[in-house]
């Protein structure tokens, strides 16, 4: 739910209670009025009927007027003494309109000059109170939803107007990825808080995009500085070699020492390729013709591998040729087979499919990977001696990000990478 | 054979340098763009190898005089950066090949022999080490008069070889320069052991009397 909508709804429900809370009370209070005005009227007339009787008795055998009967009804002594006036609802049937009328009642008694005792009933025709109180509902009903609908109305409006710079700032942060240049923050608000946050949005957006450039920079500076010492050590190695007074043992120590400057050059060199890919300096593509250089690839690799006796199986159903980087396409291929090489254990197999939508790689293997982490640069299988740079499947997912590619991996009993290819424009279908 | 070595890195060049005369080699070297380009435009090299990044101009632009200079100098440019685009860019302004730092001194000598080799030779590039004889044209291997058949990673390795006749040659520096990109599992090398016995096993029953001999713990030699 958003914000506009969230607010709007809590304000509405606030205004619907307190609203209607305001609309009973107010209801009942004229209620009472209203029926107070009525017993005051009804005790006016007695006053008025009982100053009359006793002037004139003769009047004690009337009871009719048109909107108000009234009845004298005589009683006794000890009656009078306890007597307490009443009023109450009541209805009389009326003959000439042939249906019961609602009618307020008032019994009272007096004494006459003679010193004998009636007892007065007044009715009074509530028709108009009834209809005045219905009008008064009718009225507040309409009110309450008329007002209702205006406050929510008016509510949403400047809501909407108040939160108008939010919306742009969030819109603006929305489209913000990182390595692209900071778009320009179009959000002039007079509202001191959403000025503010515009600032420090801004400022943060680009100090952040600074820092990313720098550390994309950094690594890739930091690479191509390591290359020159690392060429020298290897050649003076190489150099040393070929000294004539070195010892078996000597040389030994110095082919240790080739091997690991093996492992640091080739980790430099693929710490290079990813922060190359990262910064998207492989724009150029053309068609490459995958299954080929699966196959090569393939072939190349039973022959480094040939020790381990891994049986390897291509299918190709695709055979299409993509618009890709060629270089990128060689490591992506290289490094997926690669990986499938390196950890299958000796006699395993390693299949690979390769159809229109997908570019699959299955070897075997008996526990599942974390899919979380196997992307990871430097992520190893602590458990294994492991001859890997820790980069292979990492520059894997980072040429697969930089041409948008989804990369899954599963557990099925083999180990399961697949690369959803479909998305890379095809070029002719080749034989 | 004359070499001139452009590269500004001191102790890169003078390691370059020192490998090279060991090689018989007669070499000059530049430590920056003003000292290449007046070498070039004195005296006549046979080949020249060129850092791309020189204090005071670009490697490439000593390579567009050379060209402009009509030199009949062959050019190996010697990069950090190991950009295809690159390469590309330095081989299309007429560098004969390319080498990524940091290479092995093993590779560098071998591809300075081809080059060398290409010029030199009248239409025969053959190599000939005794009885042995290379040709890397037609990928043909004779010993004597008799054809020896060697499977592609063979033919490559057995060149690596008698391109660095006598010179002790690391592991990883062989199965890089044959195998290239594909192998950068650093520890298992076992695959290389295995092709170069079978070669050795060929050389050995066509009585080749160079012999390839295993170093434990670093590597072979091609020992004529």
């Amino acid at each position: 739910m958003n914000l506009l909508r969230y607010t709007n709804r809590v304000i509405f429900l606030i205004i619907l209670f307190f609203l209607a809370l305001w609309g009973t009370v107010f209801y009942f209070l004229v209620l009472h009025e209203v029926m107070d005005e009525t017993d005051d009227a009804l005790n006016n007339t007695r006053e008025i009927l009982i100053g009359k009787v006793l002037h004139n008795p003769e009047l004690l055998h009337t009871n009719d007027s048109i909107m108000q009967r009234h009845r004298f009804r005589p009683i006794t002594a000890e009656e009078a003494e306890n007597y307490r006036e009443t009023y109450f609802d009541s209805s009389v049937y009326i003959q000439t309109e042939n249906e019961f009328e609602p009618v307020r009642v008032m019994k009272s008694c007096f004494r006459t000059a003679d010193g004998a005792y009636y007892e007065l009933t007044l009715m009074n025709s509530t028709l108009e109170r009834d209809d005045l109180i219905r009008a008064i509902w009718w009225a507040l009903v309409v009110l309450y939803v008329v007002l209702l609908l205006c406050t929510t109305l008016g509510v949403y409006a400047s809501l909407k107007r108040v939160f108008r710079p939010l919306h742009r700032l969030v819109f603006w942060l929305q489209q913000m990825t990182p390595g692209k240049p900071v778009p320009d923050l179009e959000n002039d608000t007079s509202i001191n808080e959403f000025r503010i946050l515009n600032d420090a949005a801004l400022d943060m957006a680009r100090r952040a995009e600074s820092v990313y450039r720098e550390q994309k920079q950094f690594t890739e500076n930091a690479s191509h500085e390591l290359q020159t010492p690392l060429a020298i050590i290897r050649g003076k190695l190489e150099l040393l070699s070929e000294s004539e007074d070195i010892t078996e043992k000597q040389l030994e120590y110095v082919g240790d020492m080739f091997t690991a400057l093996n492992r640091v050059v080739q980790l430099n060199k693929s710490l290079l390729l990813l922060s190359r890919i990262n910064n998207g300096q492989f724009i150029d593509a053309s068609p490459v013709n995958l299954a080929q250089m699966i196959a090569d690839i393939l072939e190349i690799m039973d022959e480094i591998y040939e020790a381990k006796n891994i049986k390897t199986h291509f299918e190709n159903t695709g055979a299409c040729s993509v618009l890709i980087n060629e270089s990128l396409a060689h490591v992506l291929v290289n490094n997926l087979l690669k990986n499938a090489m390196v950890h299958t254990p000796a006699g395993g197999k390693v299949e690979v499919e390769l159809t229109r939508e997908w570019l699959v790689v299955r070897n075997s293997g008996e526990v599942p990977l974390d899919p979380e982490l196997i992307f990871r640069r430097f992520y190893h299988d602590r458990s294994k001696t492991t001859e890997s740079t820790g980069l292979g499947l990492a520059l894997v997912k980072s040429i697969a990000d930089f041409y948008h590619l989804p990369l899954l991996y599963k557990y099925e009993g083999m180990h399961v990478f697949m690369l959803k290819i479909i998305n890379l424009e095809k070029c002719g279908v080749n034989s | 054979m004359k070499i001139l070595v452009v590269e500004d890195e001191d102790a890169l060049r003078d390691m370059v340098c020192e490998s090279l005369r060991k090689e018989k080699y007669t070499v000059e070297s530049a430590p920056d763009y003003q000292t290449a380009l007046s070498k070039i435009q004195e005296y006549d090299y046979d080949c020249v190898l060129l850092d791309v990044m020189l204090p005071g101009g670009s490697g490439l632009a000593i390579l567009s005089a050379l060209k402009r200079l009509r030199k009949q100098e062959r050019v190996i440019i010697l990069s950090a950066k190991d950009s295809v685009d690159d390469k590309i860019k330095g081989l299309d302004m007429g560098a004969d090949d390319y080498l990524a730092k940091p290479f092995h001194l093993a590779e560098l000598h071998a591809r300075i022999k081809s080059l060398l080799r290409r010029k030199n030779a009248q239409g025969d590039t053959s190599i000939v080490l005794e009885n042995l004889v290379v040709y890397p044209d037609k990928r043909q291997v004779m010993v004597g008069e008799q054809e020896i058949q060697l499977n592609r990673k063979e033919f490559d390795l057995l060149y690596y070889f008698v391109s660095n006749p006598n010179r002790l040659i690391n592991k990883t520096s062989l199965a890089e320069s044959v195998w290239g990109d594909h192998i950068d599992q650093a520890d298992s090398l076992d695959f290389l052991y295995s092709q170069v016995k079978n070669l050795r096993k060929k050389l050995k029953q066509a009585g080749a009397v160079p012999e390839i001999k295993a170093v434990y713990g670093f590597g072979y030699k091609l020992v004529v």
